[in-house]
C-alpha cells in the first residue's frame, strides 16, 4: 500500500511538473501552419515525458504494479523471443518499459556504471517493470500530412511557395542569419520520441513493417536480456542518419551561405549535412551517403529540404532503417517578442515505405548558443577503436591482448550477425540464407 | 635554368593530380599474377578510395557455388579503382546487383587468402539469367556487357608451392 501510495504520489507531482512546463516547452515548439502544408500542430506536449520505472531498489525485481498480470512467457523469461510474436502487442511482455529503458538495465545508462540495475539480482527473470500508464501516443508520431512519398510532399511545399511567389532567392544581405552554434531544447530532461524512451514498445512497434518489427524486438532482447549491445559507437562503425535524432552527433553548428546551408555535429563520429539550394536531384551517383544528399529551398525565412539517398542502417535501442528512408525537414526560426533569434523549431517527416508503416514526424527545436566567434572550438571526431565483439559482447581490450576477430560485412547487418552466432543457435530464427541463384 | 624550373613544375603536377587516390599500399598483392574468376556478385562497396566486389567464384562447370571447407559460399572480396572511376564506367549497386555473374582478372594476395586487386583487368558481365560455358568467362557469351576498358587477362597458375 505504501508502494502504492508513493507510486500515486510521483504521478500527480509528475503531471503537475509536466503541466508546468508544457507552456515552455509549446513555446519554442511552435512552427506556423502554413495551408495546411507546413506546421501541423502536435496534440499534445512536445517533447515527451520518458517513461519511468515502477520502483526502484532490490523490492521491485521482477514486482509488477499492482493490478498487472503478468504473462506466463515475457521478454525476460522467454527461450525464444521470435516465437512470441503474438505477445509483442501487449506491453506486459515488456513489463511496460520503453525500448531504451530495456537497453540500460544493466546499467546506470550509457557510460554510467551501477551497483543497483534494474535487471534485478537473478537477470534476466528480475528485470523490474516500467510504468504502464506512460506512452507518447502512436497519433503524435505518425505524420499528420496526406503524402504518401518524400517527392510528393517536396513537391507540394515547392508548389506552395510558388504560389505565393516563391522559393525566396536569398543573398548574403538578405539570408537568414543563422550561422552559429546550437544546443538541443530538452525541458526538464525530455527528448523527443526517437530516443525510444518515451514509448511502450508495442506503440514503436506499431509504426514499423513486420520484418522490421523483428529487427526491433531483436535488438531490445539482446540488448536488456543478453546485455549484447552492438552499438555503433562501440565499434567505431557508423552512426547512421536517425542518430542525429538521438544521442549521435546532433546538428551544433550551422553554416549559411546563398548557395549552401550546412548543419553540422559532433561526437562519437561526425554529421555534415549540405542542403545544396536551388538545385534537382540526383546530386551525383547513386552510392548511398551515410547522411544522404539534400537539396532544398528558402520559402521566406522558412528552410524546406529533401534528402534522399540514405544508407540504411541501425540506431541502437531503437529501429532500423532502410536504403529506401527519405526526410522532408522545415526549419523555422523562432523569435522572442523583442525579434531576437532564439533557435530553429525543425520538423522533419520520415518516409520509409521498406521500414515504417507509414510516414512519421520528428519535432524538434535546437537552441542558437551564439555565433561562431564566441563558440568553443569545434571538434572533428576521428573514432579510435574502443571495444571488439567478444564472444558476442562489445568488450575493451588492453593494448597487446591477442583476440579472435572476424571481419564483419559492414553492408549486411553486421550486428545482426553477431547476436545470430553467440545468442541464437537454439531459437526458431527466420532464415536469411544468401540466394545466388547457384547451388 | 627556366627549362629545369618548369620540368620540375610539370613532374610536380604529375604527382599531384588526383587520379588514383589510393590510400594504402599494394604490396600485399601479387601483380605478377592474374587470377581470372567468373563468378556471382554478393554485394557491392563502393568505398570512396577502393571500390569493392564481393563475390563468390563459380566452379569450373559453371553450375555451383565455390564453398569452403565448411560448404558455406567462399565469398572473395576484390579491390578495385576509386568509387568515383568505377561509377564512370557504369559500376555501381544498380548495375551489379546481387546475384549478377560476371568475369575479372585479379591480382591475389600473396597469402592466397580470399582477396586481390583489380589491376588493369577488363570486366564483363554476363546477359541477365546467361552464363558461361564450362570453363569459359563471360566474355564469351554473346549479348556480354564489358565495363571499362581492357580485356580479361591470361590466368597466371600459382607457383607451386616449394615442399620443405
Amino acid at each position: 500500500m505504501q508502494a502504492l501510495r508513493s507510486t500515486v504520489g510521483v504521478t500527480v507531482l509528475s503531471l503537475v511538473f509536466v503541466a508546468g512546463s508544457a507552456s515552455a516547452a509549446l513555446a519554442q515548439l511552435r512552427p506556423p501552419e502554413v495551408r495546411g502544408l507546413r506546421g501541423a500542430p502536435f496534440p499534445s506536449m512536445n517533447p515527451p515525458p520518458e517513461v519511468r520505472s515502477h520502483g526502484e531498489g532490490p523490492q521491485w525485481d521482477g514486482r509488477p504494479p499492482d493490478g498487472v498480470q503478468p504473462l506466463a512467457v515475457d521478454l525476460f523469461t522467454s527461450k525464444d523471443f521470435y516465437k512470441d510474436r503474438a505477445l509483442w502487442t501487449d506491453r506486459r511482455y515488456w513489463r511496460c518499459n520503453a525500448p531504451r529503458q530495456i537497453a540500460d538495465m544493466r546499467s546506470g545508462g550509457a557510460g554510467t556504471a551501477t551497483a543497483d540495475p534494474r535487471i534485478g539480482a537473478k537477470p534476466p527473470g528480475s528485470a523490474r517493470w516500467g510504468d504502464c500508464t506512460m506512452d507518447w501516443p502512436r497519433e503524435n508520431i505518425v505524420s499528420p500530412y496526406r503524402f504518401s512519398s518524400a517527392k510528393e510532399h517536396y513537391q507540394a511545399l515547392m508548389a506552395d511557395a510558388k504560389s505565393r511567389g516563391g522559393p525566396t532567392r536569398h543573398t548574403y544581405d538578405t539570408m537568414p542569419r543563422w550561422d552559429g552554434a546550437y544546443g538541443e531544447y530538452a525541458p526538464e530532461g525530455r527528448r523527443v520520441w526517437n530516443y525510444s524512451r518515451a514509448n511502450q514498445v508495442p506503440t514503436m512497434l506499431s509504426l514499423l513493417t513486420p520484418d522490421y518489427q523483428t529487427r526491433f524486438v531483436r535488438q531490445i532482447y539482446h540488448e536488456g536480456v543478453n546485455a549484447a549491445h552492438q552499438w555503433s559507437a562501440s565499434y567505431c562503425w557508423p552512426e547512421g542518419f536517425m542518430r542525429q535524432w538521438a544521442t549521435g552527433p546532433k546538428p551544433t553548428r550551422v553554416v549559411v551561405t546563398p548557395e549552401v546551408v550546412v548543419f553540422m555535429g559532433t561526437g562519437s563520429s561526425n554529421i555534415w549535412r549540405i542542403v545544396n539550394l536551388n538545385r534537382e536531384f540526383p546530386l551525383g551517383s547513386d552510392v548511398r551517403q551515410w547522411y544522404g544528399d539534400t537539396i532544398g529551398f528558402w520559402d521566406g525565412d522558412a528552410l524546406i529540404t529533401w534528402t534522399a539517398n540514405i544508407q540504411g542502417w541501425n540506431q541502437h535501442s531503437s529501429w532500423e532503417w532502410s536504403d529506401s528512408l527519405e526526410t522532408i525537414e522545415i526549419m523555422t526560426p523562432v523569435r522572442d517578442a523583442s525579434g531576437k533569434f532564439l533557435g530553429l523549431d525543425w520538423e522533419a517527416v520520415l518516409y520509409d515505405p521498406e521500414a515504417l508503416a507509414q510516414p512519421v514526424r520528428i519535432l524538434w527545436h535546437r537552441n542558437f548558443q551564439g555565433g561562431w566567434a564566441t563558440a568553443p572550438r569545434f571538434a572533428y571526431a576521428e573514432c579510435t577503436r574502443p571495444l571488439y565483439p567478444i564472444d558476442g559482447f562489445a568488450t575493451p581490450v588492453a593494448p597487446g591482448e591477442v583476440i579472435q576477430y572476424k571481419v564483419p560485412d559492414m553492408l549486411d547487418r553486421p550486428w545482426a550477425k553477431i547476436w545470430e552466432e553467440n545468442f541464437e543457435k537454439d531459437m526458431d530464427r527466420p532464415k536469411e540464407e544468401l540466394d545466388l541463384g547457384f547451388k | 635554368m627556366r627549362i629545369a624550373a618548369t620540368l620540375v613544375a610539370l613532374v610536380s603536377v604529375a604527382l599531384l593530380a588526383p587520379g588514383t587516390e589510393a590510400h594504402h599500399s599494394y604490396a600485399m598483392y601479387d601483380g605478377s599474377l592474374y587470377r581470372v574468376f567468373t563468378g556471382v556478385i554478393v554485394r557491392i562497396v563502393p568505398n570512396a578510395a577502393h571500390f569493392e566486389m564481393h563475390f563468390v567464384p563459380l566452379n569450373e562447370q559453371r553450375d555451383a557455388l565455390v564453398r569452403d571447407e565448411k560448404d558455406q559460399p567462399m565469398v572473395w572480396v576484390a579491390q578495385m579503382e576509386s568509387a568515383a572511376q568505377a561509377l564512370k564506367d557504369g559500376i555501381t549497386r544498380e548495375s551489379f546487383p546481387q546475384g549478377t555473374v560476371f568475369s575479372m582478372g585479379i591480382h591475389p594476395r600473396r597469402d592466397g587468402k580470399p582477396a586481390g586487386d583489380r589491376g588493369d583487368s577488363g570486366l564483363f558481365q554476363c546477359p541477365k539469367g546467361s552464363k558461361p560455358q564450362p570453363g569459359k568467362h563471360c566474355d564469351s557469351v554473346e549479348g556480354n556487357k564489358a565495363f571499362g576498358t581492357g580485356q580479361l587477362p591470361k590466368h597466371t597458375p600459382a607457383a607451386p608451392v616449394p615442399r620443405s
